[in-house]
């Protein structure tokens, strides 16, 4: 079965607003993906966290942030001010956060069904990230981007 | 108060620490289940609350709830998950462990401090209000 047989833009949307309430100090706001997707090509610094599926369905869901909202996220998460952390800090906040997008795309999997250990990289990733997911969802936070990406095992890049 | 925060993210320790030490607890730190145990065998304060995460590396939350009801030193403790696991089935899994609460993530500190005073833990009337905007 694949994964986005069961989860599509709405899930994720749901999922990631929740998620923007309880751990982002700003609100963000539903843009195309592929808009939030040119947005971090052009960014300064980035961070993707990804998190496997697998089990009854196999895949990736994927996080990316720019670098500066990733330092927001850290910055609220940890309650320092963003000069006091280091990059460890904020490359654990955005692993933090993919892992909670992907737990929660999990449990609407049918078991059984395991899911990875956040793998958090940043600079550039695969430049054609947006053409392989089989759904992504693009956010933005006052001018700074979000997206989270659901590929399929058969999708992933190699 | 006294409470101890298992969480293998340094991002959700922090984050669980400051709400917690918002409403006046001393609060320590446990990186996974294993090192959990290991300071609570150490202890003489032994804390009143633990929040557990379930998918932790050496020893994972639902062992630890298990590890810690097998003591019967431990049973004033008040264990609660807060975690992404989700299940239906995994949330009874835990509970019948021992868990006296479950909290999925993502969560606000408002469903944290609800949670809590739901469990009977002292949460201060001024966080409350701020909760139930009473």
């Amino acid at each position: 079965m694949l994964l986005s047989e069961l989860i599509g833009p709405e899930t994720i949307e749901e999922i990631a607003h929740q998620l923007w309430a309880s751990l982002v100090p700003t609100e963000g706001v539903l843009v195309p993906s592929a808009c939030a997707l040119a947005h971090l090509h052009r960014a300064s610094g980035r961070i993707t966290a990804a998190v496997s599926i697998s089990g009854s369905c196999d895949g990736t869901v994927e996080l990316a942030c720019s670098e500066p909202l990733g330092r927001a996220i850290a910055a609220f998460m940890f309650g320092l001010p963003e000069a006091d952390l280091d990059e460890a800090a904020v490359t654990d906040a955005v692993g933090e956060l993919a892992n909670i997008v992907g737990g929660n795309v999990k449990s609407l999997l049918p078991p059984p069904t395991s899911l990875s250990i956040p793998i958090v990289t940043t600079g550039p990733t695969a430049s054609d990230e947006g053409r392989t997911a089989s759904c992504a969802v693009g956010f933005d936070f006052l001018g700074e981007p979000a997206l989270v990406l659901v590929r399929d095992a058969s999708l992933a890049p190699a | 108060m006294r409470a101890l925060v298992v969480d293998d993210s340094r991002a959700m320790r922090a984050l669980l620490t400051n709400i917690l030490r918002g409403i006046g607890a001393e609060v320590v730190q446990a990186t996974d289940g294993r090192d959990a145990l290991e300071q609570l065998r150490r202890t003489d304060a032994l804390p009143d609350l633990v929040l557990i995460d379930w998918h932790m590396p050496e020893m994972n939350g639902l062992e630890l709830v298990k590890a810690v009801r097998k003591d019967p030193a431990w049973k004033p403790m008040t264990l609660m998950m807060v975690t992404t696991e989700s299940e239906h089935e995994n949330m009874v899994r835990a509970l019948l462990a021992g868990a006296d609460e479950y909290l999925i993530k993502p969560f606000t500190p408002d469903a944290l401090l609800e949670k809590l005073n739901l469990l009977g833990v002292p949460v201060p009337e001024q966080a409350l209000a701020a909760v139930t905007g009473g």
